[in-house]
């Protein structure tokens, strides 16, 4: 599976993968060889999917369908097996003597970056409720790292400019954050067409709490604490909650941010003069916000 | 983490709201607040994507309401957004090249 793996990230159509190409994307942005980077790809989606089940079982989420019967000790154990598959993948890089120096260095800076996830996902666990500093801490921590070291990766498998690959680390970092952004309004908003409530848990760690718990009055942050604590108990709460928020400005910082993010990737590209087609296709892959 | 602070201000206090929208500046040095030139472009583009009246916002091939609420909007601007659950995304139909 890892030696077929980077072929079918080639051909899939399957839009779930196409984030995993970004180290193939950066290397051939950079003037290599996007092929000789499919290793890379490889390795950093494995890494996700394992992060991802970790994620899932810390989190006590509902479990997935393929581990619903076998449960969550197995799904840990499958997560290893994609981590250290993950790392096979990385090593193929030495395969070419010229690359030889670069996967060293892509090596230890994706065993650092792991690491560094981590302690994101750590603070994330232990932390009963954040603020803004801690909410964007998390976020640089688990997604910016990871997306920010996909594009790194990548083009220092051919590139020793450290101004060029700082570029691709923070058009990294930023797309990283934003799609953080998106993932955490996804956890909490219902899906399209249903009317449900977030659960308590996933607003208490939501960018729109974090925005409270740093702006607010003090009476007012424990106001909103005491109606979150009885949110589990009372759908009412949660509504009061939600109402709460809605007139705190919270839509206006979150287009704030998608701005900012969205601006500072944008700006990240433009500086690392990347070589066209890929110059399009990494200007594609920003979220876009725009009037019809 | 001032941004938050402007943007509670300017959404829950009209009197710094009122001055905002004639001389940013000034209201800002009222309240001893700061902010970088980058970060108003930020918060003035935000603004005019909350005000707009230009018809449903765009995110990654997906649509949403300007005006309609963060937690409320349909359809919503989260999707395509996640890597892992991405749909409409802005590579669909794209060789993996370009």
């Amino acid at each position: 599976m890892r030696q077929s793996l980077p072929q079918y990230l080639i051909h899939s159509h399957n839009p779930q993968l196409h984030w995993s190409l970004l180290p193939a994307l950066c290397c051939g942005a950079v003037g290599g060889d996007a092929e000789d980077a499919l290793d890379i790809s490889a390795a950093w989606l494995l890494f996700y999917v394992a992060a991802h089940i970790f994620d899932n079982v810390e989190d006590l989420d509902e479990p997935e369908a393929w581990y619903a019967d076998i449960g969550p000790g197995a799904a840990i154990n499958a997560g290893c097996g994609l981590f250290f598959t993950a790392s096979l993948a990385l090593n193929d890089l030495y395969q070419k003597p010229e690359y030889h120096d670069a996967a060293g260095e892509i090596n230890r800076v994706f065993q650092l970056q792991m690491m560094a996830m981590s302690s994101g996902q750590h603070l994330d666990l232990i932390l009963p409720q954040i603020n803004l500093d801690a909410y964007w801490e998390i976020a640089e921590g688990k997604s910016g790292a990871f997306f920010e070291l996909a594009c790194w990766a990548g083009a220092r498998l051919v590139s020793e400019d450290n101004q060029q690959l700082n570029s691709y680390k923070q058009y990294g970092k930023h797309l990283g954050l934003l799609l953080q952004l998106m993932d955490d309004l996804r956890d909490i908003r219902p899906p399209a067409g249903e009317n449900t409530l977030p659960e308590p848990d996933k607003l208490s760690h939501s960018f729109a709490m974090a925005y409270a718990m740093t702006v607010f009055p003090e009476a007012k942050r424990v106001q909103l604490l005491d109606l979150l604590a009885r949110s589990t108990q009372n759908s009412q709460a949660t509504h009061q909650v939600l109402e709460i928020l809605q007139t705190s400005g919270i839509d206006l910082y979150l287009l704030t941010e998608i701005e900012k993010h969205r601006r500072l990737a944008l700006q990240a590209l433009e500086n690392a003069h990347p070589v066209i087609p890929y110059q399009e296709t990494l200007l594609n892959m920003l979220p876009d916000l725009r009037s019809k | 983490m001032t941004l938050a602070q402007v943007v509670y201000n300017i959404s829950t206090d009209n009197e710094f709201a009122r001055m905002w929208n004639t001389d940013p500046e000034a209201a800002l040095a009222q309240r001893g607040l700061k902010l970088s030139r980058e970060e108003m472009a930020f918060l003035s583009k935000g603004l005019q994507r909350k005000n707009s009246a230009q018809g449903p916002l765009v995110l990654s091939g997906s649509t949403t309401t300007a005006g309609m609420s963060w937690y409320q909007a349909k359809g919503d601007v989260t999707d395509g957004m996640s890597w892992y659950q991405a749909k409409g995304d802005a590579t669909d139909g794209m060789s993996w090249y370009q």
